[in-house]
């Protein structure tokens, strides 16, 4: 994994404009409202950090070196798991670097900003573990257009939902519901929202990297 | 014998792959064939990049399937189309390397590139297709493999190129225990360099010989019309027709020179061989 991950960190550093435009972008928020903005600047750069997996995925598959790679000594489930810790590194150093960065420009408030930032990270995650099958079974470009497919219909549904439940069951039948939930998660203790929420956190990472191993090892070249 | 196929089969919707070859310790064995004759499937079948629908592959004694990470580390491989990606430099090749095998000796690797004049800090895409022809076989041999599978790798390079790389393979050929199969469909070359051929024409192995029996066995005899119909035909393999008659590809060359003194034989060129086998029909 150690020579895939060398080479995925060289295709990034290749990748002058995309560190160009998230270094430039950073310090534009930061210097604009940063003490106002620390949630999306964190949210933002960690994102941002997690998507230059997918530039290293398009390139593998742009000029065809992924069928090169899977005829040196690594295996295919190697691969696929070495997008994940090449993401999940990316991130994790641009949210250090951005939750720091935030905590110092609004020191009053850092408490806060690392634990809002705990849970920016735990969020990002997820989106991470949709986004990589999604490109390695997809492809570069097409796995853009699915993942804008897939936001595009979880919004269209939410609205759906919103609309049809609304019909059938009187207006605001939905709004009530979702405070219910709200207020029944409030509810909860804070111990059985963890637990639950890195219980979900593993079942959906192992399902992700599965469906991840299983694209690549079925794949032809 | 370091590679051995037996039977392997892959179909696609307008192809079928299904031929057998081994190549042997101490050999370097020649692939030919024209483009879409199924060269670069077969490599793909042997390196397991396709699944194949059914047959055998050994490869360094071993059943492909059981073929483990350390296993291919002795083997080096030239694809035709791609190697790293052209965005890399050389500098980060050579890191990668150094972290994907063991055995790869840097040294050796730098003094190659410096010797071959190959640039450090540029990237792949700048790279003249030259170049890149000799980055992709040097990288093939910097690890010290058993095997080399080099697929095509002379394609669309000048002579003065080509007869470079031809010498690294020689070189490299130089040490006990080693093999190479090397594909081309520009045969002429691979004269000098290969012990054995094998012909494959739409996926299947037409032709398997040492390059000696070729050479000195093989003709291409230049007929008319009635001399064909006159001559025995039972050592005749092909047939071309041609504005003056035919072209027929023999492996009794002295049976026809001996008994039929006013025939034109040719000595048996592989680039003839290989289109009569390819335009010509079975006889």
């Amino acid at each position: 994994m150690k020579g895939l991950l060398i080479k995925d960190f060289c295709l990034t550093c290749k990748n002058k404009k995309l560190i160009g435009i998230l270094v430039f972008m950073a310090v534009f928020m930061f210097a604009m409202q940063g003490e106002d903005m620390g949630g999306f600047i964190i949210s933002f750069v960690t994102m941002l950090g997690g998507t230059f997996v997918l530039s290293t995925i398009t390139t593998d598959e742009f000029d065809k070196s992924s069928m090169f790679l899977m005829t040196m000594p690594i295996k295919r489930s190697t691969y696929a798991l070495e997008k994940y810790v090449f993401s999940f590194g990316c991130s994790l150093i641009c949210w250090v670097a951005s939750t720091i960065i935030c905590c110092i420009i609004n020191r009053r408030e850092a408490v806060e900003t690392v634990l809002m930032a705990v849970a920016l990270l735990f969020v990002i995650s997820f989106f991470q573990m949709l986004m990589i099958p999604v490109q390695l079974k997809f492809g570069g470009e097409n796995g853009r257009m699915v993942l804008m497919g897939m936001v595009i219909a979880i919004f269209g549904l939410t609205i759906i939902i919103r609309k049809f439940g609304n019909m059938v069951f009187g207006e605001g039948a939905v709004q009530l519901w979702y405070q219910g939930i709200l207020r029944f998660i409030d509810g909860l203790s804070s111990g059985i929202v963890m637990v639950v929420a890195v219980t979900g956190w593993i079942l959906c990472f192992i399902l992700s990297v599965r469906v991840s191993i299983r694209t690549i090892e079925k794949r032809e070249y | 014998m370091l590679l051995r196929v037996e039977n392997v089969q892959k179909k696609y919707k307008d192809f079928e792959l299904n031929c057998s070859l081994q190549v042997e310790e101490g050999c370097v064995t020649g692939l030919i064939g024209a483009n879409g004759a199924g060269k670069s499937t077969l490599f793909k079948a042997v390196l397991n990049l396709i699944q194949t629908d059914d047959g055998f592959i050994e490869i360094l004694g071993k059943d492909l399937k059981k073929q483990t990470i350390s296993d291919k580390e002795d083997i080096g491989v030239v694809l035709a189309e791609n190697t790293f990606s052209c965005m890399l430099t050389m500098k980060d090749i050579i890191a990668i390397m150094a972290a994907m095998y063991r055995k790869f000796d840097k040294e050796k690797f730098i003094q190659k590139c410096e010797r071959y004049q190959l640039p450090f800090d540029k990237q792949l895409k700048e790279f003249s297709t030259g170049m890149k022809a000799k980055l992709k076989l040097l990288i093939a041999m910097s690890y010290d493999a058993k095997l080399l599978l080099l697929d095509e790798p002379t394609v669309g390079l000048d002579s003065v190129i080509r007869n470079e790389l031809l010498d690294e393979m020689r070189e490299y050929m130089n040490q006990d225990g080693r093999a190479i199969l090397i594909s081309s469909h520009i045969s002429s070359d691979l004269e000098g360099l290969c012990d054995d051929f094998y012909f494959i024409q739409n996926g299947k192995i037409v032709l398997h010989e040492d390059t000696d029996v070729l050479l000195s066995d093989y003709a291409t005899l230049k007929v008319s019309k009635e001399q064909y119909e006159k001559i025995e035909k039972q050592y005749i393999l092909y047939r071309k027709e041609e504005s003056y008659g035919y072209q027929l590809l023999t492996k009794e060359k002295q049976f026809y020179i001996e008994n039929y003194r006013d025939l034109v034989a040719e000595k048996g060129s592989i680039d003839d061989l290989m289109l009569l086998l390819t335009k010509g029909e079975a006889v």
